[in-house]
This record gives C-alpha cells, sequence and structure tokens, in this order.
C-alpha cells in the first residue's frame, strides 16, 4: 500500500509537470502567433516608411526634371524602427502602353528580424491632362455656383470659390483652402478635397516643341495654319495656299505638331485617329501662340463607348482659345474631344454675346488661367459649358503635353 | 490480525481513495483547461490568418500593376454592404506576382445554416470569391464580421451605398469575432455550460493608398 502511495503521488507530479508542459507549450504558440503578427506588421511599417521617405524625396527633387539628376533610392540599409529598409528605383520595368514613356518603379524592401516585405510604387510624371479643370490664379476668382458641377479631379490655384451648392464628383485640390461662407450654402465634395497643394501652371513647352521638331511637324512663318484632322490622314494649309493632305503616320510620326515663332493662328478641327497634341506655342506675348477651334473635333473611337480607344488628343496654347462661331452653318453645340490647354488666357466662345444659345461639350479637360464667359448674362446666347473628363487621362495623356515639373503616384502595392 | 491493522488498512484505503479522486478531478480540471487554452490558441491562429488575410488583399483595393486598366482607384469598390465587400484590384494568381490584369475579390459571410453540424451554432463560413470562380470558404470559426465605411473626412458613410456613393468610401472599418468552433465542456453543467473561447478584433481604419492617388 505504501509503495502503491508513492507510485500514485509521483504519477501525479508526472501529470502535473506533463500538464505544466503542455500549458506552457500553448503560451509560446500564443506568444509566437501574436510575434509573428507583430513582425509582419513591424516589417510592413519599416518598407511603408522607407516607400514614403523615397517618395518624398521624388517629389521634392523629381528625377531628371528641373536640372535635376537621377535618384537611384537608398540602396545602402537605412535603420530605422528596429529593422532597416533598401529602396531601389528604375525607369525601365513600367512603361506606358500608350505614350511608350518610361515611368518610375520604386521598390522599398524592409527587413525586421527575419522578416522582410515589400512595397511597390509606380510613379509617372504628372501632367495637366490629369484634371477635369484646372483653374489658374486668375480663373481661381470665379464662383462656383448651384448647378456648376465637375465630374472629374479639380485644382484651383487659388481659393475655390463657391455659391450655393455646386457638386464637385472627383477629388478637389486647392493651394487656399475653400471660401463657401461668402454665400449661403456648401459645395458637394464627392471624393473629398485637400487644401494647402501647390500646382503652379507653367509652360512647360519644351519636350513638345522639341518632339515636333524631331520626329513630329514644326511650322513657323506669319501665316494661319489650318489643320483638319481626317482619320489616317490630315488636311493642312498656310493662309490662302492650296490644301494639302498627308498621311498622317508620316506627317507628324511621333504626334507633336506645333506652330512655333509665329505671329499666326492655329486652326484645327476634324476626326482624330491617333494621338496627337497640336499646339501655338510662340510665347513671345500673348498676342500669339493663340488656337482657334473651327469646328467639332471627335476621336475616330469614342472612349466612352470603346474604353479601349487609344485616339486622343491635346491642344496647347500659350494664349486663349477661341471657339469658332459656326451657328450659321451647323446646329448651336459645339464638341471638342480634347484636354485643352491655354497658358495664359482663357477658353473663348466667339460672338458668346449674339450666336445662338448652345452647349459647348469638351470630352477631356480644361487646364486654363482664366475663365472667360460663354454666354451672356441672360444665358439666351453663346455656349453653356460641359465639361466631361476623359478617364484615360488619369494615367496617361496625349503625347508631350506639358507637365506640372512633378511625379504622381500611379500604383501603390504592399 | 488485529483491530489496529484493520484500522491501518482502512486509514490507507481512505488516503488513497482520496488521492485517487483529487488525481482524478486535477486530471479532469487539467484536461478542461488544456481544450480551453488549446481553443484560445486556436482561435487566435484563426484570427491571425483571417486578419492576414484581410489586411493583405484590403490594401491592394485599386491597384493594378499597369494602371492605364483602372485609372480611377476611386471606383474600386463595386460592392459594399454590412458583412459584403466586392472590390477591384490586381491579383497574384500564379505566386509569382500581379500580372496587371484586373481582377475582383468578393467577401461575405455564409448563413449560419451552412455549419448546422458544427458544435458551435453561431459559426459561419467566410467566403473568399477572385473573378467569377466557384466560392471557397473556411470554417475558421468567424460568428461576427461586420464592415463599416467612412468618406474623406472621416464621417461614417450610411448604408446601403450605391451609385457614386460608393466612390466617398475612404476608409474601412472591420470588426470580427472568431470563436472555438468546438467548445470546451465543464464536467458538472455539460452541455448547458458549453464555453466557447472567442476573440474579437477591429481593425479601425483600414485604407488602401490607392484611393488618394489621384
Amino acid at each position: 500500500m505504501g509503495k502503491a502511495s508513492v507510485l500514485l503521488v509521483m504519477g501525479y507530479c508526472s501529470l502535473l509537470l506533463l500538464s505544466g508542459m503542455l500549458l506552457s507549450d500553448m503560451s509560446v504558440d500564443a506568444y509566437d502567433n501574436a510575434m509573428g503578427y507583430y513582425e509582419d506588421v513591424a516589417v510592413r511599417n519599416i518598407a511603408i516608411a522607407g516607400a514614403n521617405m523615397a517618395a518624398n524625396y521624388i517629389f521634392l527633387y523629381p528625377p531628371l526634371i528641373n536640372g535635376n539628376g537621377w535618384f537611384p533610392g537608398y540602396t545602402t540599409p537605412v535603420q530605422f524602427g528596429g529593422g532597416s529598409f533598401v529602396v531601389t528605383v528604375d525607369s525601365t520595368t513600367s512603361v506606358d502602353p500608350y505614350t511608350g514613356e518610361p515611368r518610375l518603379t520604386m521598390r522599398s524592401t524592409g527587413t525586421y528580424r527575419d522578416s522582410t516585405a515589400t512595397v511597390m510604387v509606380i510613379l509617372r510624371p504628372s501632367n495637366f491632362a490629369k484634371f477635369a479643370v484646372y483653374a489658374g490664379t486668375s480663373a481661381a476668382l470665379v464662383y462656383w455656383a448651384t448647378g456648376d458641377s465637375a465630374f472629374g479631379p479639380v485644382h484651383v490655384q487659388g481659393t475655390l470659390r463657391t455659391h450655393g451648392t455646386p457638386y464637385f464628383g472627383g477629388k478637389v485640390t486647392t493651394m487656399n483652402g475653400v471660401d463657401s461662407t461668402s454665400w449661403s450654402g456648401h459645395p458637394i465634395f464627392n471624393a473629398g478635397i485637400e487644401t494647402g497643394v501647390n500646382i503652379p501652371l507653367n509652360r512647360n513647352f519644351a519636350t513638345l516643341r522639341d518632339r515636333a521638331a524631331s520626329g513630329g511637324k514644326t511650322f513657323t512663318g506669319n501665316s494661319d495654319l489650318f489643320l483638319h484632322f481626317k482619320g489616317d490622314s490630315i488636311t493642312w494649309r498656310r493662309g490662302s495656299n492650296p490644301d494639302t493632305t498627308s498621311l498622317l503616320s508620316t506627317f507628324a510620326p511621333n504626334g507633336a505638331i506645333v506652330l512655333n515663332n509665329s505671329n499666326a493662328t492655329l486652326h484645327v478641327k476634324g476626326t482624330v485617329k491617333g494621338r496627337y497634341t497640336v499646339g501655338a506655342i510662340d510665347t513671345q506675348n500673348t498676342s500669339r501662340g493663340k488656337v482657334v477651334i473651327d469646328d467639332d473635333i471627335r476621336y475616330a473611337t469614342d472612349p466612352r463607348v470603346d474604353p479601349t480607344s487609344t485616339d486622343m488628343l491635346g491642344i496647347v496654347a500659350h494664349s486663349n482659345i477661341t471657339i469658332k462661331d459656326n451657328s450659321a452653318t451647323s446646329d448651336p453645340n459645339f464638341t471638342v474631344m480634347a484636354a485643352l490647354f491655354s497658358y495664359a488666357s482663357a477658353i473663348d466662345v466667339e460672338n458668346y454675346n449674339s450666336r445662338p444659345l448652345g452647349t459647348f461639350y469638351t470630352l477631356g479637360g480644361w487646364t486654363v488661367n482664366d475663365i472667360h464667359a460663354t454666354t451672356n448674362t441672360a444665358i439666351t446666347r453663346g455656349l453653356m459649358v460641359n465639361v466631361l473628363f476623359d478617364e484615360r487621362f488619369r494615367t496617361t495623356s496625349p503625347p508631350y503635353f506639358p507637365t506640372t515639373n512633378a511625379y504622381e503616384i500611379l500604383a501603390w502595392y504592399e | 490480525m488485529g483491530s489496529q491493522v484493520i484500522i491501518d488498512l482502512m486509514g490507507s484505503f481512505i488516503l488513497f481513495g482520496w488521492l485517487l479522486l483529487t488525481t482524478i478531478r486535477v486530471g479532469t480540471a487539467n484536461s478542461e483547461n488544456m481544450q480551453t487554452y488549446g481553443g484560445e490558441v486556436l482561435v487566435q491562429e484563426n484570427l491571425v490568418e483571417v486578419t492576414k488575410l484581410l489586411e493583405y488583399d484590403f490594401r491592394k483595393i485599386g491597384f493594378c500593376l499597369e494602371p492605364n486598366r483602372l485609372p480611377d482607384p476611386t471606383k474600386a469598390i463595386i460592392l459594399a454592404d454590412s458583412n459584403r465587400l466586392k472590390f477591384l484590384t490586381d491579383v497574384d494568381l500564379t505566386g509569382t506576382g500581379p500580372d496587371g490584369i484586373v481582377d475582383s475579390i468578393y467577401y461575405y459571410l455564409g448563413p449560419t445554416s451552412e455549419l448546422a453540424s458544427t458544435m458551435n451554432p453561431r459559426d459561419r463560413i467566410l467566403y473568399r470569391v477572385v473573378n467569377h470562380e466557384t466560392p471557397k470558404g473556411s470554417n475558421l470559426g468567424i460568428t461576427s464580421f461586420q464592415f463599416r465605411y467612412f468618406d474623406a473626412v472621416g464621417n461614417a458613410i450610411s448604408l446601403p451605398i450605391t451609385g457614386n456613393n460608393l466612390q466617398k468610401i475612404q476608409t474601412i472599418q472591420i470588426s470580427m469575432i472568431v470563436e472555438n468552433v468546438v467548445a470546451g465542456e465543464l464536467v458538472e453543467t455539460a452541455p448547458i455550460n458549453s464555453q466557447y473561447s472567442s476573440a474579437f478584433w477591429q481593425q479601425m481604419r483600414l485604407s488602401s493608398r490607392n484611393y488618394r492617388n489621384r
């Protein structure tokens, strides 16, 4: 009996020891589990921190823009948060299939203990085609009122002034905030608003000019230039000279067509097939560098019908872009499928006080320094404005469209 | 054998019996504890796995390796409900990385009736459906799975969210309760007092960076 009791006590002790070990193992498992999750979070945060730091550098000193050198990233491990990260930047991994222009691909690899995580960011040089409406310093003085709406990104290089309840379907950025208190009502920001964003309008025509001179088409001289897009071909003339029709693929293989060193006006109309940017880029004064849109401009394939359409047009003017009064020959409405850029002025509607009332439809966007009246005060004459953003311009643009001198993030993978 | 011996024997039997009963009781309690702790570890592991999966997927909402194919990430969420979410992203389908093709991921919670055979009456299957594949799910003991959605300034968006209002979503709050699918049962009162280990997890404001790209 004594021996049995001793055995019983020993067994009892063994059982407790075994249970204790198992319980301890479970506690260790739970701890390991929690630590594993913590490590995953920590290493990801380190990689994100590296990506943020490199992105910040790229925004402050955009590589290969404004004389900046190339930024290779942080190739030597940077100690951070108990771990480290390295960042690499290349311009070969990602290429815009529409333009063939390289994007930046940034990879930030974080290391924490034995865990690694990678964040990949794709960036591109930002350009003004990405705005449904870009309102420069003068245009910023205009009030947006009830009934006004913008379906796409809007930037106001000043204070966004509102009267009533204008609607902004896309993200809005402003340099100096919003003034919605001077009048009743408040604007509706469907995709949010960010203030303190400074995107100065710049006449960054150098790339367009250079590409037109090499691989595109450059016109000089003081006779007006008339361009009539006709799908694969273009009919053009100078002043009252006879028309010439050329195949676009040989006329301007890279899509850049400019009128430079000229006090003449560039006229444009027609059906666009392919990717082109036309520009009147003489910057000597505001009486030069003008564009007149003589009649409707449409894409051969409407991207609203077929989103894979690669047809796109940029119209760049140093001064104003005028919508011709064509009411005598066609219906009062006017359609322009293009991204419009007026550096020093605005988009004008010819005879807006007398032409029959119609609507000026834009599929693309307006980048303007100023906004001028397009109808008379009673809105019985002229053209009302309807700007529909071309969604493709969020990630791509017409060739060599003026850039903002900064990079923007296209995709963030973590 | 005298009476003293009989008393010793009886004492020994009583002492031995008492020790035996104690041992059995301790063994039972240990078993219960092991079951409870084991269940809790299991719950924790399930919770971490689900959490990792959700965070992995949700941080990629609106991402595409070829950005031209998903130009407006604010339109990436195509269905948002209290316990359902469908969005566009670029899924790593082959294990070699994203391929630049836009995919959809649909998360939803199945009904409790699907898991009527399990001991826990509340557990449900969390489904993750990529593109149009047959719904796949596993029973990880999820008993509650809730989404709340917030706009750019942090205001909660009321349900149902349809049309353009889907573009207002900037952050998502995810709340989840995971329970053990098998209860730890106290011997004295089972099955009335079934003990289901549970854990609650909440991601206060999960946001994909791609929302704010453009």
